[in-house]
């Protein structure tokens, strides 16, 4: 879809919303209508989103400010048939208008980004429009069709066809494939990439899930006239749910039929001592080259990938209704490489927080939170706190946060003349309801670093 | 035969008819509601940030329905919050500089949002922090300080070829103390 097509297509919603505004509200259904005959035979839900940010940055050694200023907007739509269950239609896709940036190429900008690169000022990116359809024949429990993020292993967005086949009840199949979409490839003809795969599942009971999958991908590439790759991924994957708020899940993978990765998580949630607890192992066995873009470690920006393993853990704990303190500690350390490079280095993160709900008055909660991590040659550490409010009833509520940030980034990009750079940022945010389904957002921004840089946002969203 | 900016206009006429279709339709059938009860006590506070564990435990596995998530949340729901919502550090200071220091100690976590494509367009069509003022001369010895030899990592994030690689083995040390602009005004 081009982007002037989802720029009519958000103006047209936009008026249509403020014609809903000043109507009385549409009668709601619901999941659990009174009766059989209550049922709508179409059920919609959705949100339309816009905003606008205007934003500065002034240089402290010379005064100079600049300014850019953006429209963004978000649709989406969810439809299904509560009747028959047989049919939904589902579409997320974002706008975004650049008013007055830098598209200099050659030139830096203190506040352009990724909306300021390509020719043209206004940008579309749809992310999901396919029609599902439920139970179209036996066993075929639902074939989807169009653009969809993909369900298997590797989150790849195509455009085309996708098939979820249940040949047994314990037993789960998967097919899909078509044109892979990237959405931030620079040149046209990059675009002619396509991906297929298949996922089989099965349960051996109902705590164990095996899955394993397939995924070929083939990207076009022009970017430093490089070769097209062609990718085949393999993976094994099995979960064991040992209590229902207890699960550990593995998973192996083969890219170009060379061990990848092997990843193992335990996830678990003790509601009677308010304990949530994850921990992961990650390894990479193998240098990883360049692959295709929805599988590549950003080899063609930062290099080839070094094999590590890495640990993660992670605790939050409540204390009684209106305290929780949260704990996570990660460490990746290098395997059997000697030297660190710029883009593969060993690094350890700790981080900690503190909340408070119901803090003086009901729904006043306080946030408090610190981060910091090492790694040769660079370090960061970070401090916050944040204060939110929120007043009324369920879809009608009010919300207010404000905060504070700190950060210190050290970092030698040469040895002799190591840099450091403080970031204060300060921000308060708001959501009003205006009428019922109508939300007015305001935001301002305030952030000390290399520039003092001001953010203001202000939106309107309408939920269906 | 049809030109192509009429072709064009024709689209852009139909996706807007077919919008202003699409949502008419969405406010005239009315809207379902999907949680018919309260928010979950788990739900309160700082809730959105950490979401994760839960969600991976009680999201439902692939082909297996009618996980605690899904009760009242959308399969669509994951993507539709994790594309247009960015991390509380992903400032300014993120954006022109910080992206790259994290990048280079744990680039996994870039993954959780990010294709390499994203990288390769910011990087392709606009100029670092580094590149103004005179920063034609003073580029040489930024790339080539130190060893004289390896470019720093930096320039190689977007420059993958220099035009002056093949330099004649006969050129002498690069260095701090170099004045490259003698030899290349």
């Amino acid at each position: 879809m081009t982007a002037a097509a989802i720029m009519s297509f958000l103006l047209s919603a936009g008026t249509t919303v403020a014609a809903a505004i000043d109507q009385d509200p549409v009668k709601k259904t619901s999941n659990k209508p009174s009766s059989a005959g209550d049922v709508p035979s179409i059920a919609l839900s959705g949100y339309v989103n816009t905003r606008y940010v205007f934003r500065t940055a002034e240089t402290s050694s010379t005064g100079t400010i600049a300014r850019d200023q953006d429209v963004l907007g978000d649709l989406r739509i969810d439809a299904t048939t509560p009747r028959s269950d047989r049919y939904e239609f589902h579409f997320m896709g974002s706008i975004r208008k650049d008013l007055d940036g830098n598209r200099d190429l050659h030139t830096h900008h203190p506040l352009e980004d990724i909306g300021d690169t390509g020719s043209r000022h206004t940008t579309g990116y749809l992310y999901e429009a396919h029609l599902d359809i439920n139970d179209l024949f036996t066993r075929v429990t639902q074939l989807r069709m169009g653009r969809q993020p993909g369900t298997r292993d590797e989150q790849v967005t195509f455009d085309g066809i996708a098939m979820d086949i249940r040949p047994a009840s314990s037993m789960n199949l998967t097919l899909y494939g078509g044109a892979a979409v990237n959405f931030f490839e620079i040149y046209r003809s990059e675009t002619r990439d396509t991906v297929a795969g298949a996922g089989l599942d099965l349960f051996p009971t109902t705590s164990t899930g095996i899955s394993f999958d397939y995924a070929a991908s083939r990207d076009k590439r022009n970017y430093l006239e490089m070769t097209d790759v062609q990718d085949k991924l393999l993976s094994l994957r099995i979960w064991q749910r040992f209590t229902p708020y207890l699960k550990g899940i593995v998973k192996y993978r083969y890219v170009n039929d060379e061990a990848r990765d092997l990843n193992l998580r335990l996830l678990g949630s003790f509601p009677a001592a308010g304990t949530e607890i994850g921990a992961s192992y990650l390894r990479q066995f193998n240098i990883q080259a360049e692959q295709s873009n929805a599988l590549s470690p950003f080899v063609d920006v930062v290099g080839t990938s070094d094999p590590y393993q890495s640990y993660e853990v992670k605790l939050r704990q409540f204390i009684g209704k209106r305290y929780a303190f949260d704990l996570a500690y990660f460490k990746r350390d290098l395997i059997g490489s000697e030297q660190h490079g710029a883009f593969n280095r060993e690094y350890s993160r700790s981080a900690a927080g503190f909340e408070v709900s119901d803090l003086l008055i009901p729904n006043l909660s306080l946030t408090l939170s610190g981060d910091q991590w090492r790694s040769p040659g660079r370090s960061f550490a970070s401090g916050g706190a944040d204060i939110g409010y929120a007043y009324g009833k369920k879809g009608n509520v009010m919300k207010i946060n404000t905060g504070t940030f700190y950060s210190l980034y050290k970092y030698d990009y040469y040895l002799q003349f190591g840099e450091r750079t403080n970031v204060r940022t300060y921000y308060v945010n708001m959501k009003v309801p205006v009428v019922k389904q109508v939300a007015v957002s305001l935001g301002y921004e305030y952030e000390d670093s290399i520039e003092q840089f001001q953010t203001f946002k202000a939106g309107i969203r309408y939920d269906f | 035969m049809i030109s192509k900016g009429r072709l064009q206009q024709s689209r852009r006429v139909f996706f807007l008819c077919m919008s202003a279709a699409i949502i008419l339709t969405a406010v005239a059938a009315g809207s379902a509601d999907k949680v018919p009860f309260p928010r979950p006590d788990s739900h309160k506070g700082n809730w959105e940030q950490h979401h994760g564990i839960n969600a991976q435990l009680n999201i439902n596995e692939a082909g297996q329905a009618g996980s605690t998530c899904l009760t009242c949340h959308n399969k669509s729901d994951c993507i539709a919050c994790h594309t247009t919502r960015m991390p509380r550090d992903h400032n300014n200071f993120w954006r022109t500089r910080g992206h790259g220091l994290t990048a280079g100690v744990n680039r996994e976590r870039c993954l959780a949002c990010h294709r390499q494509d994203y990288c390769i367009r910011c990087h392709n069509e606009t100029a670092p922090r580094s590149h103004t003022g005179a920063w034609r001369t003073r580029h040489c010895t930024w790339c080539h300080f130190a060893s004289g030899i390896k470019p720093a990592d930096s320039c190689g994030v977007c420059h993958k070829i220099a035009p002056h690689t093949s330099r004649p083995s006969a050129h002498p040390p690069i260095g701090p103390q170099t004045n490259c602009a003698v030899c290349h005004p």
